[in-house]
């Protein structure tokens, strides 16, 4: 389980990407103007840190193969593997985060083409997250063909998503030029994940669920992940209300990134792995079990 | 028509005494902790006090599986890199000098048929012996068997003479690969499922 | 009946050979054909017996999971290379390389030291099979003791020695047994205590039994454990607890007798002793058998009711399986050999044989005798033929007494086995231990065994002759090391069944220093000056063809000479069993005109010679329970509640191939117990478990299983002693456990009468 650390970095990194994308973009896209000009700088930052973040999953990804001079072939099964097309989505959302990086900072591309560009990107990162998701749906794994499975990957984009892009706003642009306050949000999701994790507990989800028969060893993953995981995301909760409480996000106050904010990115991304790992402990490797 | 090579197993005669495993270990070279076929010890039910003697009603048999060689192999659909492909005679190969290692596979397959071998970096899995089957001979587990209880040949052949049977308890539904495996089950298995045997041996599987 | 496979499989691939040869014999109760493939002087592949045909009469002699994984035995990392002396204190381990003249100098000087100073008895070469064919084994040694003037003989095994004693007080012999193709003409098997799957009781035996129940036969194991063979090979799974065995016997026979489903007519015209009506002279008044079923002089009816308190099976199980004993006929109640290796393993025996005779199956197709069952019409196999010669000294002990005779020899008479003299003139002072890890690994009560070995005023001399540096060579002062069975010739036949000659050429070169048990028992002659006389100029190979012309001329007429067989590379010769031989048949037709070769003629349910013992507490007349000395009833069981066994695993052959990785992969070493007893000591399947009693501990990973019975626990024998700093052996040689008690007829081992505590390990 714990050597699947480069999976438990890739599906992280992206769906934090994928979150960071949708957060920043998503309120001017569906407003349908783009970001007043103060906002440049800021979205410029966020679409590096977004395109940082893919690459990032990108190349850890290569750690979890023994062959990665290999990896170049990876898109060659588009007609039956998830696992190639979510190779070929996160590349088109890479390539598509990239373009309206470089447009954004190089170029002065027309508010029409970017808006197309920033709606192409965002859907290719709803693309990517399907096919995440539809990676771990496996006939054969039923602990991971279940609806936790999407909600997990979608609570991590949400929840990371938004106390990242929080941090990120606020170091690059300072205070006082985000139109809306995503901690609020934060708390929410924070809170919706909480939920989620202790429902799945008494529901099985914990062990994984295994339709006797099955060629699965019937035990999971070691149950502190899923503690670790919980009590993480409330010390996430917790910082994010402090931070509010504090006026952390105060259009008024001149107040950056407070040590709440990074307290709750922290907690917030220490939580999303130790779950991580606890998915990937619901599936352990066929001879896992083995003296 | 064209021959589908498939496995017949007969749990009502495997003693679990894992010759074939043996066999196949030797034949293909394979290091310790690497398991082409694999014998699961299947057990379940308990025991009960009546008038203070004890009473069981235990369930106890072995299933000795390598890969199944599915017409529907998951592992082959599931390969980004198309690694593993399936033979006009029904054999499924993984070429190791195309697989990176992804071990995506090792999920695919609901059988546990692919293993990950460190010393090449790519995951293997039985071959059917197909260099053995194509120069007459036989897979190295069924010519082990000192019980007889395995055989291989053309699928169709097999089910005329063993019937169809391709599930017991602990093997998946068969529905999803369509795997080429022809059973003749334990007198335990009907009431397997019932007493909540499953595998007992994940230690040496 | 039988399908036939293609019959051209892969032949050896280029630049590779293919030899065919018997597996090595480490005394399994297989003899399997391997075909070994060789490339650049090196084993690449073993494969086994492909012949065309694999009929009922000729079947394949395919082997098992051991003789498969045999290169990881031959080229394991750990294998002895040279001779060693011993440079720390005796048991330490500790070790310097020496040459083979000097080590062989060194044999010669202690030999001819000893035998001046105490005389030939105080040699021993002891019980031991690690390497066991007619060129390979103790045998090359006693060869050359007997032309030194002899050495202390012992008798009996660990294996058999209850049953080898008993079966010919019931009988008058040994070859009690029909050939086993006659099993399919049975209509009802009792595997009693009897697990060929995981002990291999002759090759072909599991498959025999399958065939068997194929054809109709209702199989019903009974067994503390549901072993692999009560698995696969029974239709019915009956628990019993440990050395209760004769308690459920003679309720069944209290059953059969009281409902008259016994073969009144058989046990009239061929036994003796069932009931006073036959009663030998001189034993008229005494108990006889129905005496002692219905309680007529101790008062207790031996009734389902009450074996059922002692068996733990339930009195109406008891009862069915005494009328569908009595009523399916033919029918076969094998005896295993587990149960004769406890405390009063004779009356078992005995029990069992009864049985047979009182439902008729004596003499007929599809019966059976019981007993120990050696082979009809000849006793089967020829076992070891390599001519040892005569041994100068007539006394012999019990096999499982050699510590005795390390204590106490010169006090050791009649009273405690010893045969051919009255009393030893010396106790053993010297020890030649070839392919022998009986000494301490397999010998009963580890930790004294250790301590009397370690004494070096009483042995004074240890050579030990080995593949490894197993437990007892770690113990000795002089460690010889040999080459495996591949590595020079050899030759064997069928185990206890089997009408087959393997030959087992040698295939590959010994590695190191390595040498084979020939030649370095040569090297040792060359030294007493004896070596003419013992090798009289001939190689192993030479050996081979000597043992080949006596098959021919006693068992096997049709043999290819040594020549032929080599050319042919058939690595066996069999004689195919076509009309089953039925042991007794011409008694059963005419007890009159064929007695049986006991005292009476007859079957002895009473035995006359026993009671003349007048030992009747331990060594009844007819068979009894009786409570064994360690058990569930006896006060030890307060602080030691579990019964424990120490059965044979797949994993090894007793304790060769200890540590071959692919066996360890395939059967790891586990202590097994029962959830009602893993669950109130908060053991989890898997943990690591402190399983002991008063003579010593032993660590071990555990397996909660419903496949053994409440109050018992498993144990597979052969695990080598690994103690740690603490004396707690680290790998769960259950001989740590174990008693150096003997019963009381033979003077055999009791191994598996043993009680224990267990509780989860404290992490170290």
């Amino acid at each position: 389980m714990l050597k699947e650390w480069p999976l438990v970095a890739f599906t992280v990194l992206g769906q934090t990407a994928v979150g960071v994308f949708w957060f920043f973009h998503l309120p001017f896209l569906v407003r349908g103007r783009l970001p007043a000009y103060g906002w440049r700088l800021a979205g410029l930052v966020v679409l590096a840190v977004v395109v940082l973040l893919t690459a990032l999953a990108a190349a850890v990804s290569f750690f979890h193969l023994s062959h990665p001079f290999r990896a170049r072939r990876a898109l060659g099964n588009l007609r039956s593997s998830w696992l190639s097309r979510e190779i070929l989505s996160e590349l088109l959302f890479l390539a598509l985060a990239a373009a309206a990086a470089w447009l954004d900072g190089f170029r002065n591309p027309g508010p029409e083409l970017e808006r197309a560009l920033l709606a192409a990107a965002g859907l290719a990162g709803l693309l990517f997250l399907f096919c995440m998701t539809k990676v771990y749906m496996l006939p054969s794994a039923p602990a991971w063909r279940r609806i936790s499975t999407p909600l997990a990957f979608l609570s991590t984009t949400l929840v990371a998503g938004a106390v990242t892009t929080e941090l990120v706003v606020r170091l690059a642009a300072g205070p006082g030029v985000f139109e809306i306050d995503l901690m609020p949000a934060a708390l929410v999701l924070i809170a919706v994940e909480i939920a989620l994790a202790a429902v799945a507990a008494p529901l099985g989800g914990l062990k994984g669920f295994r339709p006797a028969p099955s060629l699965r060893p019937n035990d999971g993953p070691p149950p502190f992940l899923h503690r670790a995981r919980i009590v993480l995301l409330a010390a996430g909760f917790v910082s994010v209300a402090a931070d509010i409480a504090t006026g952390g996000n105060d259009i008024m106050k001149e107040r950056g990134a407070g040590p709440f904010l990074i307290l709750a990115f922290l907690f917030v991304l220490a939580g999303e792995i130790a779950g991580r790992f606890h998915f990937y402990g619901l599936m352990p490797r066929p001879g896992d079990r083995r003296a | 028509m064209a021959i589908r090579y498939g496995f017949f197993f007969d749990a009502s005669a495997c003693t679990g005494c894992k010759a074939c495993q043996m066999a196949c270990k030797d034949r293909h070279d394979l290091a310790a902790g690497l398991l082409w076929r694999r014998v699961y010890e299947v057990a379940g039910g308990g025991w009960r006090q009546e008038d203070g003697i004890w009473v069981p009603s235990v369930v106890a048999y072995n299933v000795s599986l390598a890969c199944n060689h599915c017409q529907n192999p998951a592992c082959a659909l599931s390969c980004p890199v198309k690694a593993i492909s399936r033979r006009d005679d029904g054999i499924v190969l993984v070429d190791a000098g195309a697989c990176i290692g992804c071990r995506y596979c090792e999920w695919a397959c609901p059988y546990g048929a692919l293993r990950f071998d460190p010393r090449t970096g790519a995951v293997s899995k039985c071959t059917f012996c197909h260099d053995d089957i194509d120069a007459g001979g036989r897979p190295a587990c069924v010519a082990a068997c000192p019980q007889r209880a395995l055989d291989f040949g053309d699928l169709a052949g097999l089910e005329e003479k063993h019937g169809r049977v391709r599930e017991i308890v602990p093997l998946p539904a068969p529905g999803l690969t369509d795997p080429a495996l022809v059973i003749r089950p334990h007198r335990d298995a009907g009431r397997a499922a019932a007493a909540g045997a499953a595998v007992a041996n994940w230690e040496e599987v | 009946m039988i399908k036939k496979g293609p019959t051209a499989p892969a032949g050896p691939a280029a630049g590779e050979r293919m030899v065919r040869t018997g597996c090595p014999s480490h005394n399994c109760g297989g003899r399997c054909l391997l075909r070994v493939f060789v490339r650049d002087g090196r084993i690449v592949r073993i494969e086994t017996d492909d012949r065309p045909g694999d009929t009922l009469a000729d079947p394949q002699l395919r082997a098992c999971v051991r003789g498969r994984a045999y290169r990881r035995r031959q080229y394991h990392p750990d294998r002895l290379m040279h001779p060693l002396k011993r440079v720390g204190g005796r048991g330490e381990g500790r070790f310097e390389r020496v040459s083979w003249d000097e080590a062989l100098d060194r044999v010669a000087a202690e030999f001819k030291r000893i035998k001046a100073a105490y005389g030939n008895e105080a040699f021993y070469v002891p019980y031991g099979t690690g390497s066991y064919n007619q060129i390979n084994g103790r045998q090359t040694a006693q060869r050359l003791m007997n032309l030194f003037g002899g050495s202390l003989g012992f008798y009996n095994s660990y294996s058999w020695a209850a049953i080898s004693a008993a079966t010919p007080t019931v009988y008058g012999t040994c070859v009690t047994g029909n050939q086993r193709q006659d099993w399919l003409n049975s209509r009802y098997i009792l595997m009693w205590s009897w697990n060929p799957a995981e002990m291999r009781d002759g090759t072909n035996s599991e498959y025999f039994l399958r065939q068997a129940r194929e054809r109709g036969a209702r199989v019903v194991c009974v067994d503390p454990r549901l072993t692999l063979s009560a698995a696969a090979l029974a239709d019915e799974w009956v628990p019993i607890r440990p050395g209760t065995d004769a308690a459920m016997m003679t309720a069944m026979a209290f059953v059969m007798v009281r409902e008259d489903l016994h073969d009144a007519e058989f046990v009239r015209t061929h036994c003796v002793g069932f009931d006073a009506s036959q009663m030998p002279a001189g034993a008229e008044g005494a108990e006889s058998y129905t005496d002692y079923l219905f309680g007529a002089r101790d008062g207790v009816p031996k009734t389902p009711e009450w074996a059922e308190g002692i068996c733990g099976v339930p009195r109406g199980t008891i009862a069915r399986l005494a009328r569908e004993y009595a009523t399916t006929r033919p029918g076969v109640l094998y005896q295993g050999y587990g149960m004769q290796r406890r405390a009063y393993g004779e009356q078992v025996v005995r029990a069992g044989c009864v049985l047979a005779a009182l439902t008729g199956n004596v003499g007929l197709p599809g019966g059976w005798a019981g007993g120990i069952a050696l082979q009809a019409p000849d006793g089967g196999p020829l076992w070891l033929v390599f001519p040892t010669g005569e041994n100068p000294v007539k006394a012999a002990i019990p096999s499982f007494l050699w510590t005795e005779a390390v204590l106490r020899g010169r006090t050791m008479g009649p009273a405690e086995g010893l045969r051919g003299a009255d009393r030893l003139t010396s106790d053993i002072k010297c020890i030649w231990a070839v392919a022998c890890n009986a000494l301490i690994n397999q010998h009963g009560n580890i930790n004294r065994t250790a301590r009397i070995l370690a004494d070096e005023t009483k042995v004074e001399f240890l050579v030990v002759q080995d593949n490894f540096l197993t437990p007892t060579a770690r113990f000795a002062d002089l460690v010889l090391p040999a080459c495996t069975q591949f590595e020079t010739w050899g030759l064997e036949d069928g185990w206890k069944y089997g009408d087959e000659v393997l030959l087992m050429p040698q295939i590959v070169e010994p590695p190191g220093e390595t040498k084979s048990d020939y030649r370095i028992a040569a090297g040792i002659a060359a030294r007493l000056g004896l070596e003419p006389a013992y090798t009289e100029g001939r190689t192993e190979r030479d050996w081979v063809a000597w043992a080949l012309d006596y098959y021919r001329r006693t068992r096997f007429p049709g043999l290819p000479t040594l020549d032929e067989l080599e050319r042919s590379n058939a690595g066996v010769y069999s004689a195919p069993v076509t009309e089953p031989a039925v042991a007794f048949a011409d008694f059963r037709r005419d007890p009159a005109g064929h007695p049986l070769p006991t005292p009476s003629g007859r079957i002895e349910i009473f035995s006359k010679a026993l009671h003349d013992l007048g030992r009747p507490a331990e060594i009844p007349a007819v068979p009894k329970y009786i409570q064994e000395w360690e058990s569930p009833f006896g006060p030890e069981a307060v602080a030691y509640p579990l019964a424990a066994l120490g059965p044979h695993s797949l994993s090894r052959v007793h304790s060769t191939m200890e540590g071959v990785d692919w066996l360890e992969e395939a059967f790891p070493q586990r202590l097994f117990l029962n959830p009602a007893d893993a669950e109130p000591r908060r053991i989890r399947n898997g943990d690591t478990v402190k399983v002991w009693n008063d003579r010593g501990a032993c660590l071990v990973r555990c397996r909660v299983t419903p496949r053994i019975m409440p109050g018992v626990v498993a144990l597979p024998q052969g695990a080598w002693w690994t103690p740690g700093a603490d004396g707690i052996d680290r790998r769960g040689s259950v001989n740590v456990l174990t008693s150096e008690r003997w019963t009381p007829l033979a003077f055999g081992n009791a191994q598996h009468t043993i009680m224990v505590q267990v509780e989860k390990a404290r992490a170290d």
